[in-house]
């Protein structure tokens, strides 16, 4: 059986890489990460006449074979090393028509590697609005491989471009060389002789160039080569620069002939827009503008279906429990699997309307100009200009935002962002702050204008955000990173979005949502589950003891199984676990009920509301109400109210700052590809606040 | 008349010629986007706190860091 064979894709950012791709595969595709490294790998099997099903991968965009980031470093691996998985057969360069020119140089550099190279050439309608077209024919003569016109956005040239890709890999054809080595890198390879085995001279002198950052080269190996580099006085840099002039020198003048200019350009669009979007005051205004509609969509929008997928849930768990038979099993689907599902299901539309917003914003080209705008703030915190948009998504929810890091291609600026974000307030905070500001002050206007508890609310979230960049800092001091961080990015020309790509991007960051971090929320949930379900010594003789007990005391129906219920909780694992923590948490203000609580509510913070309002025996989630029962609540040993204005103020201090979100850190865990992170940002944040109840609690009881 | 002088020091909306970089990183990042010495380049606009610049060449918009742009050096035409 021969091995499949494999194309990839290669182009500058901005080449229109990514529609061609969705043309070529639509829903086929399957996104992953290259091995070691969290960056998108995008892969899928496609068929070809006469050769049959092919591997088709399309590699980060990158302007050379000299990266500056690890993104661009994959494409190096993979174009490199002859033994790698994706190692081509044939590559399809993908070049934006108006920017010929600049393009070009990746391409010199494919050609050079001698790897069989088809060249599509994209967006030709956009090089003609500006009154240019190229001589494919001339282009042709000049690079003696393929060329296709095509546009990704409609799909035109797609086909010629298949029968190509069919033809090329059939019978290969070569370019001609762009760049001869000097002598010094001749004699440099040739006395390397022994490192090498079949790679071709460019190929050599390019592992030369980045032995240090190859993971396939051997340890033996770099040494050998780094011992010969000092021995000549190599000096990499210089002679990357030097080639790459050298490059632009041998193909510049000759590609100005292969453009005819038929008119002159209308004045540019996006330098009218331009004026606006990136005006020193008028451009962060916008933005603000733009993510305060984000904010929004995301915030109150999505809770629409939100709430419709957790009444269904409830429903189908709700119509299993009385049809079923009373059983172990009836209970883990109603009250284990349903629960956990449903909080799967709950995040999907928060992260299809925030990557339905980001991934516009980036089809448009506005994404760029926003990392322009904030850039420089951002990174005196050790994050990046995209970091921006993370972190104010992060205030409605920190799943979608934490995934929305993945645009930040410095390893250290993304990790900073992802470990803070979590500190941003998100939705989900706000029932436990709603039940918990009123034991701090009553509600009353100040200055006639603003509701007392209000401007509380507004100090918490103040205090996440403080807290998000002051933690950043400490995390910019001590991360070690050897990547250099650098903004120089293309502003590419505002277009109409490809709806195609912006569907794409939704439907795989969903689909690898519910696959990864989805499989963590599931197994904790069920976990969380077990703990308050079960527990030593429940049984039917208790429950019944309990309920006589509620119905002596004159309740209800109703109230004698809230009653019931209560009793099961505090026996359970999960009661028997607040009981054990309670010396733990007694200093901050808290009892072991509180514990309980805490326990449960990893599984979301507002699940906090629904334990309390059990354990407490209140039978509803009204807000309202719990806060009437609360407050009438007597610790047994003490004789005082449970909930004081000290243990309030812990508390809320508590929810500000703990990592109490089991899928926040599926989802960390799923962006960093290992459990040191989670771990490391669950500590961290747990330990802020239990210092910062404990301080609370301490000073004002 | 040219006065030598670095990126970073031009004004919104002048331009000028790239000379040479004095940074390697900065040149080889810059370079493959496509700008050489010999590039004439504008500045469009500088944030707020002119922490970053936004440029324009022949055939490419980007935008840079202040210390980026201060490795650029260029001559005012």
């Amino acid at each position: 059986l021969s091995k499949k064979k494999t194309i990839v894709l290669v182009g500058n950012p901005n080449s229109g890489k990514t529609s061609l791709f969705n043309q070529l595969t639509g829903l086929r595709q399957k996104v992953g990460n290259f091995p070691g490294v969290t960056v998108e790998r995008k892969l899928a099997n496609i068929h070809l006449e006469q050769i049959g099903e092919v591997k088709l991968i399309d590699l980060p965009g990158t302007y050379s074979l000299y990266p500056t980031s690890m993104e661009e470093n994959v494409v190096l691996d993979t174009l490199l090393n002859n033994q790698h998985e994706d190692k081509p057969n044939l590559v399809v360069y993908v070049l934006d028509s108006s920017s010929l020119e600049n393009h070009f140089l990746l391409l010199s550099q494919l050609c050079d590697l001698q790897l069989n190279v088809v060249l599509a050439l994209n967006m030709s309608d956009v090089l003609q609005g500006k009154g240019k077209s190229i001589d494919v024919n001339k282009l042709s003569e000049y690079l003696k491989i393929p060329i296709v016109k095509i546009n990704g956005r409609t799909g035109e040239g797609v086909d010629s471009l298949k029968e190509l890709m069919v033809n090329q890999i059939v019978n290969p054809s070569f370019s001609n060389t762009f760049y001869e080595l000097n002598n010094q890198e001749k004699k440099l390879i040739q006395s390397l002789d022994s490192v090498f085995e079949n790679e071709n001279d460019y190929q050599k002198l390019l592992i030369v160039q980045h032995s240090k950052h190859l993971n396939f080269l051997s340890g033996d190996k770099k040494i050998i080569i780094e011992k010969f580099v000092n021995e000549i006085y190599f000096k990499r840099i210089d002679a990357q620069l030097e080639e790459i002039m050298k490059r632009f020198q041998s193909f510049s003048f000759k590609l100005k002939g292969f453009i005819n200019q038929h008119k002159t350009p209308d004045s540019n669009f996006s330098d009218r827009l331009d004026y606006w979007l990136i005006h020193p005051f008028v451009g962060p205004f916008i933005f603000f503008f733009l993510m305060l509609f984000t904010f929004q969509a995301i915030f109150s929008w999505a809770t629409i279906p939100m709430d419709w997928i957790d009444e269904s849930f409830a429903f189908l768990a709700g119509f299993l429990s009385d049809n079923l038979p009373e059983s172990v099993l009836t209970n883990l689907i109603t009250e284990g699997i349903l629960p956990g599902l449903s909080g799967i299901a709950m995040f999907v539309p928060q992260i299809f309307i925030l990557f339905f917003i980001i991934s516009m914003f980036e089809e448009i080209g506005y994404m760029s100009r926003a990392v322009y705008l904030f850039d420089g703030i951002m990174q005196r915190f050790g994050m990046n200009g995209r970091s921006i948009v993370t972190l104010i998504s992060g205030g409605a929810c920190a799943v979608p935002a934490i995934m929305s890091t993945r645009i930040i291609s410095n390893w250290k600026e993304r990790l900073i962002t992802i470990m803070v974000t979590p500190l941003i307030s998100c939705s989900a905070r706000i029932p436990v702050f709603a039940i918990l500001v009123a034991f701090l002050i009553p509600s009353f206007k100040v200055f006639y204008v603003f509701n007392s508890q209000g401007l509380i609310f507004m100090g918490l979230y103040l205090l996440g955000i403080i807290s998000a960049l002051l933690s950043a800092l400490v995390f910019k001091k001590i991360l070690k990173s050897e990547e250099t961080s650098y903004l120089m990015i293309e502003m590419p020309d505002y277009k109409i979005p490809d709806w195609k790509n912006v569907f794409f991007n939704v439907w795989n960051k969903v689909k690898s949502f519910i696959l990864v971090a989805g499989k963590v929320i599931f197994f904790i949930s069920i976990v969380l589950w077990f703990l308050a379900s079960y527990g030593g010594n429940f049984n039917e003789e208790k429950a019944e003891k309990y309920q006589t007990e509620a119905q002596q005391m004159g309740l209800d129906e109703e109230a004698v199984d809230v009653f019931v219920n209560s009793k099961k909780l505090e026996y359970s694992y999960a009661g028997q676990m607040g009981k054990l923590i309670e010396p733990a948490i007694e200093p901050l203000g808290f009892d072991w009920k509180i514990g309980i609580a805490l326990i449960t509510s990893f599984a979301a913070r507002e699940v906090f509301v629904g334990t309390m309002s059990t354990l407490y025996s209140i039978g509803n989630d009204n807000p309202q109400t719990i806060r009437e029962k609360l407050k009438n609540e007597v610790n047994p040993k003490t004789g005082k109210p449970v909930f004081t204005f000290a243990v309030a103020l812990s508390l809320l201090l508590f929810y500000v700052f703990a990592l109490q979100c089991m899928s926040t850190l599926a989802v960390v865990y799923k962006e960093t590809q290992s459990l040191k992170w989670p771990v490391i940002q669950f500590v961290y944040m747990g330990a802020m606040a239990y210092f910062a109840s404990l301080i609370a609690y301490q000073l004002f009881k | 008349v040219s006065s030598i002088i670095s990126l970073s020091d031009l004004n919104v909306g002048e331009r000028a010629r790239v000379i040479s970089f004095k940074n390697n990183f900065e040149a080889s990042r810059l370079m493959t986007m496509g700008i050489l010495p010999g590039e004439v380049i504008k500045v469009v606009q500088k944030t707020i706190l002119g922490t970053s610049l936004f440029i324009q060449s022949e055939n490419l918009r980007f935008a840079l860091r202040k210390k980026e742009a201060a490795s650029i050096i260029v001559s005012k035409e």
